[in-house]
């Protein structure tokens, strides 16, 4: 087991971020965590990233309890977070954002951007240049080359398809799924439910800071199930 | 020819030391959003460290007075704003203030407010001669060592990787450490630059001075701070430039300022500060908006 939560809960004060969501991510495979917006999903990756402190619930890491560790510790255990804005450093060059990603101390010490350059060339090309004067695809190529500089144990992807154009996204998702067959553990945010479910192992629906539906890509093939999920209640076993 | 081109030297030196002092600033608030105002506290630092070894070793004093601030730098860091890292950015300058106080208070308590003089080897203030045009050498010390720690913090921050970290963390904090950067090791590494820009300039600074009080550190941090404001809060580049700028400015008053008007130099200059802002609020190269 990759990540697994524990009714976790998180507040921002007084108002409700999610509530027990519990989670279990098998290492190797693609967890989809979709819902409407305000459902709670950046919230649990902020949180299970460490941006965001809990109010009560468990995260465990690779067997380890990591709730009150730091986002640095964590990111060096092996988690990388590529957050919904990107969290591109625009005033940094291109190699400079990959250059960062080797602050975790997990990247490969002879051929650190090989995989990253590999998967993405235009970040080569674009090597030298701002990583501001992007476009915002390139902006998410960067974003996930980044992370696989880091060589996480686990890549938590927050709406990686915001704000792309349609033949963008097919890539996007061709490289998410390529690297979890590359052994990769994924949890994917995304707006397009249908789409991440369909890439996905397993897939968890939320609404209103919980998780209201869970399965395989399987269970919800069927258009009424996610339809009935998004809307309210549980969908049927 | 001769005051044209003293004032020039005159220009560069103080407007390095200022440049300095700004950039101690910058660094400390593009880092942490902290306006640092016991920052003029580490050059009192520096000037009463250097009293320790003056009349034994220049060498000696230099090592020393480097080795206090770096120390006084990092002091204040772990203990005033360690705790309150994640405070708001009132919080955070409303300590500084505290800082300040507590320490030149202490200052005053231990030397009862008087002034200290410094020893200084004779060769630093002997004038170079070029042609006809005497030129004080204490100023193109300042001048030279202020570039070169342009350059060598240049360096630092382009080409290594704490470097790229810190700049990573100006930018933006929270990816700097989904990334992996240490905060406490960028924080730190920014302070203990900060320190050690301030026991440079403030050995130089009381070098120039000669003698001091515990007050020696207002209006140097004034300076610094009106410097970053002109340059643009955030942007080191713009508080070096600002520095400079408000070297330019200040001598170049001086000089042209009838001599009853002399006395309103300051004003003139807090003016010109004002009209710019109006302009371009800001500042020349600044990009920083409070955010709420």
């Amino acid at each position: 087991m990759m990540l697994e939560t524990e009714r976790l809960c998180v507040n921002y004060g007084r108002i409700v971020g999610i509530s027990d969501v519990s989670i279990r991510v098998q290492t190797g495979t693609i967890v989809a965590l979709v819902g409407a917006n305000g459902a709670g999903k950046s919230t649990f990756m902020s949180a299970v990233a460490g941006l965001l402190a809990p109010k009560s619930g468990a995260i465990r890491f690779d067997g380890e309890d990591v709730g009150a560790l730091s986002p640095e510790r964590r990111a060096r255990k092996g988690m990388s977070l590529v957050p919904e804005d990107r969290g591109i450093l625009t005033d940094l060059t291109v190699g400079e954002n990959l250059q960062l990603a080797r602050s975790s101390g997990r990247s490969d010490p002879a051929r650190p951007f090989d995989e990253a350059l590999a998967r993405f060339p235009i970040l080569k090309e674009f090597w030298a240049r701002p990583a501001g004067a992007l476009s915002g695809g390139q902006q998410q190529m960067l974003a996930i080359g980044r992370a696989l500089v880091a060589r996480p144990k686990l890549l938590l992807l927050d709406e990686p398809s915001l704000g792309l154009a349609p033949v963008i996204v097919d890539e996007l998702f061709a490289a998410i799924t390529d690297l979890r067959d590359a052994g990769s553990t994924i949890v994917l945010v995304e707006q397009f439910a249908r789409r991440a479910i369909q890439i996905s192992n397993y897939a968890y629906v939320m609404k209103n800071h919980c998780v209201v539906a869970e399965g395989p890509p399987a269970k919800f093939a069927d258009e009424q199930v996610l339809n009935k999920a998004y809307l309210g209640g549980e969908a049927d076993e | 020819m001769s005051s044209l081109v003293q004032g020039l030297v005159d220009a560069l030196s103080i407007g390095s030391t200022y440049a300095l002092v700004a950039l101690g600033v910058a660094l400390i608030f593009g880092i942490m959003r902290l306006i640092n105002f016991a920052y003029g506290e580490y050059f009192m630092v520096a000037a009463y460290a250097m009293l320790a070894f003056d009349q034994v070793s220049l060498a000696l004093s230099f090592l020393f007075v480097i080795a206090a601030v770096v120390a006084f730098s990092l002091l204040t860091e772990r203990v005033a704003f360690r705790p309150l890292r994640n405070a708001d950015p009132s919080t955070l300058m409303i300590t500084s203030f505290a800082v300040s106080y507590l320490v030149q208070k202490v200052a005053i308590v231990a030397t009862l407010g008087e002034a200290r003089t410094v020893q200084i080897p004779e060769s630093w203030l002997t004038p170079l001669q070029f042609g006809g045009i005497s030129i004080g050498k204490l100023e193109i010390i300042i001048t030279v060592a202020a570039l070169a720690m342009m350059g060598g913090l240049n360096l630092l921050l382009t080409r290594t990787a704490l470097g790229i970290q810190m700049r990573a963390a100006a930018q933006d904090f929270r990816m700097a450490r989904l990334l992996g950067v240490a905060a406490d090791r960028v924080i730190m590494s920014a302070f203990a630059i900060a320190g050690f820009l301030a026991a440079i300039g403030g050995f130089l600074y009381v070098a120039k001075l000669g003698s001091f009080t515990p007050a020696i550190g207002l209006p140097i941090l004034l300076a610094g701070i009106v410097s970053t404001v002109i340059g643009g809060l955030g942007s080191l580049k713009g508080a070096v430039i600002g520095g400079y700028l408000l070297g330019a400015i200040q001598v170049l008053l001086q000089i042209i300022l009838p001599s009853d008007l002399v006395a309103f130099r300051d004003a003139l200059v807090f003016i010109l500060v004002i009209v710019l802002l109006l302009f371009k609020p800001t500042g020349l190269f600044g990009s920083y908006v409070q955010r709420v």
